[in-house]
């Protein structure tokens, strides 16, 4: 059994968080009793990510990776920077592993061999006038590991900037409505309109794709416009503007007894019932709301069941107590008439919403940062390893030669390979 | 095209049986002709069936071929396919399982080559053959892209990246299962115990970035198409999993000298993350829901 999280929207406001609470209660209730589910409740189990254990269990695992690495890099440093080139006799010896020895290559060759391989070349005398030679190739790849942890704490840096100053909403705009992005009176105040929304469908009655003609104003003045689709969103603004979803919308117009119109416009039918789409509209002016239910027939055609009510109190779990009127069943261009309301209303047709999601992270360039560090650190570490070489000769010309490698390099093949160089240089004298 | 895929999987699959049949009888001969050697008072050699040709015909060879074989033709069926959808050949289950052994027969036959170690087949190709039988359980027929997969580039790109990284790993889970059943006195006539270890270890170490760059590109995806990076839905929290496992299997090695049992166990774990990654959005739906397999 997995933990449901409470969505989003549950925090929007404290009656959206204990309408999203009752449902994990109708869910977990009859499984694991109220009382655990309160409790599970109270340790944040249902808001795992925003709860301030999780943020603490972060925390440490930023501060234990960042005091690890501090701790390893100097010693990582030493062992990148610190070579000893004139390495004692018992450090050639052939019998340990990957050592060899040979006789009768010239020096030069040796460093040309070496040099061909890729290796930079470093050289020393002894007072004995045995002369060594170091080879290192991709000498500092192992301090790739730093790019990789310092790409897991900025990742982690990241989400917590996205978190805690990002933003993220849903914006439920019907076709030919506009909605403003921030609050009211929030400077630079952002709105979007969609002008045009199309689904065009499989035949299985899926959608194909959905697109928004959707257009940004900012102080009144258009700053963009673009018909987004789920893989080509809109930046402008400090926002980034993704197609999420669709839905349908009813356009209704509600007019009082003389014929006032108290409502003229679509409803987005957000909300499922009975497996049908469902919205609420609260009638403007009126203590009366309007609950909506979309029947779409095989044909496309669609019923909408419009059900008046009124709230008339409350129940002691908070729930409201709703007085329901007769209810109108219309189809497109129909008027019905709510007599014991005084109350008209016509459906001039079904349209579709568009459901954007409105993000503003300022994260954002950190979490591409710490991807690139990620790849680039595990790359260089895994595919770049470092390789070293020792080669130690006598003046009476004999050998010696000592391979070093992370072990996930192939050292038969590659120390094989420069065996095989050497005996030929030899063979060449 | 959509004929020329199918009968190039066809073909493919039967490449693969065969390649399997081939290696099995090499392998059972061989046995038996070490054991026969060793009731004789001969020194057995160590042969397996990479390097044994004792038997007369040399059936493992005869198997690379028959994998060299299948790769082909199952290179062919992807090409055909990716002709015929317009998009890369990663788009639903029936493609992704081809995909799948498409990788675990490529990454075998680059470790194979590498190392001479046909004794590797013995898992490896079961494993392609089964998601090849399993491809075949499932529709072919090809249906548009949904919405959130028309992005041909991060498409092709992000499942073909994963390809290679499943496949690296199945070739690590068949040297860890090796080395498990090979046991320590080593008379099953499997290669020893430190090269199926170092095997284990060098997939794992090709696949690993792949991995992490599936997850990144999934990622950068997501944020693309949805708006965000990360959703828990099970595909990406499954593939997460599957990187610590893998990430904690390096870490372990390199850091605390991890060898032998213990970590061809944790190559075990690694793999069924992988299967589970790869399957798991069956059974608990979420954002990957893309198998083709809901209107059945």
């Amino acid at each position: 059994m997995t933990i449901r999280q409470l969505p989003d929207f549950a925090f929007r406001s404290a009656s959206d968080y204990a309408a999203a609470l009752e449902d994990l209660h109708a869910r977990y209730d009859p499984v694991l009793g109220a009382g655990v589910v309160d409790v599970l409740e109270r340790l944040s189990a249902f808001a795992i990510f925003r709860s301030v254990w999780f943020s603490a269990g972060l925390t440490v695992l930023v501060v234990s990776i960042v005091v690890c690495t501090l701790d390893r890099t100097p010693r990582m440093w030493r062992g990148v920077t610190e070579i000893r080139v004139d390495q004692p006799e018992p450090f050639f010896d052939p019998r340990l592993p990957d050592r060899a020895a040979m006789s009768e290559v010239p020096v030069e060759n040796v460093r040309a061999i070496l040099r061909r391989n890729g290796f930079r070349v470093r050289q020393a005398t002894g007072v004995d006038g045995t002369r060594f030679l170091y080879g290192d190739r991709h000498q500092y790849t192992k301090m790739a590991t730093l790019f990789t942890h310092a790409g897991l704490v900025t990742f982690l840096i990241a989400a917590a900037v996205t978190a805690r100053l990002g933003e993220e909403q849903g914006l439920v705009v019907p076709e030919g409505s506009s909605l403003t992005v921030q609050p009211i009176g929030t400077p630079g105040l952002l709105l979007v309109k969609n002008l045009d929304f199309q689904a065009p469908g499989f035949k299985t009655g899926q959608a194909s794709d959905f697109t928004t003609d959707l257009a940004v104003y900012q102080d009144g003045r258009e700053i963009a416009r673009k018909t987004i689709r789920v893989n080509d969103p809109l930046s402008v603004g400090g926002y980034t503007f993704h197609q999420n979803g669709f839905g349908p919308a009813p356009y209704l117009v509600v007019r009082d007894a003389e014929g006032k119109p108290l409502w003229d416009g679509a409803v987005p039918l957000t909300d499922a019932a009975a497996g049908s789409p469902y919205g609420i509209v609260g009638v403007p002016g009126r203590d009366l709301g309007l609950q909506l239910l979309l029947r779409r027939a095989a044909d496309g055609t669609g019923v909408v069941l419009i059900l008046p009510y009124r709230v008339v109190g409350t129940n002691p779990d908070g729930t409201p107590i709703a007085e329901n009127f007769t209810a109108l069943a219309l189809a497109k261009g129909e008027t019905g008439v709510a007599r014991d309301l005084g109350l008209t209303v016509e459906l001039r047709g079904v349209d579709e919403y568009t459901l954007l999601i409105a993000k503003r992270d300022p994260g954002q360039g950190l979490v591409w940062l710490a991807f690139g560090l990620l790849i680039a650190g595990i790359t260089v570490t895994f595919y770049l390893p470092r390789r070293r070489v020792w080669t130690r000769m006598t003046p009476d010309g004999r050998l010696g030669i000592v391979w070093r490698s992370d072990r996930y390099i192939d050292v038969e093949r590659e120390f094989g390979r420069l065996l095989d160089q050497l005996v030929a240089a030899r063979r060449a004298t | 095209m959509f004929k020329m895929s199918e009968y190039s999987f066809i073909a493919g699959v039967i490449s693969v049986g065969l390649a399997l049949g081939c290696y099995v009888i090499a392998f059972v001969a061989a046995r038996v002709m070490r054991q026969r050697t060793a009731l004789a008072g001969v020194g057995t050699g160590g042969g397996t069936i990479g390097v044994d040709r004792r038997g007369g015909v040399n059936l493992g060879a005869y198997g690379t071929l028959l994998v060299y074989l299948a790769l082909a033709f199952l290179t062919a069926s992807l090409v055909f396919r990716t002709i015929a959808t317009g998009h890369g050949p990663f788009a639903n289950m029936y493609e992704f399982s081809i995909a799948f052994a498409w990788g675990t027969l490529a990454m075998y036959a680059y470790f194979e080559r590498r190392y001479h170690e046909r004794a590797l087949g013995l898992v490896a190709l079961p494993i392609a053959l089964a998601l090849l039988l399993y491809a075949m359980t499932i529709p072919a027929t090809i249906d548009p892209l949904v919405p959130a997969l028309q992005n041909n580039l991060l498409l092709s790109v992000h499942v073909a990246v994963a390809v290679v990284a499943y496949g690296t790993f199945s070739v690590a889970f068949a040297a860890a299962i090796l080395y498990l059943v090979r046991g320590e006195d080593g008379r099953r006539g499997l290669p020893s115990r430190e090269l199926l270890d170092e095997i284990s270890y060098k997939a794992v170490v090709i696949g690993f970035p792949f991995l992490t760059l599936t997850i990144v590109l999934g990622a950068v995806w997501a944020e693309v198409a949805w708006g965000t990076y990360w959703s828990w839905d099970p595909k990406e929290t499954a593939s997460l999993v599957t990187w610590l496992i893998y990430g904690s299997y390096l870490h372990a090695r390199v850091v605390r000298g991890w060898r032998g049992e213990r970590a061809a166990s944790l190559l075990l774990l690694g793999f069924a993350a992988t299967l589970f990654t790869y399957f798991g959005n069956l059974f608990f739906g979420g954002l990957h829901s893309y198998s083709g397999l809901n209107n059945q």
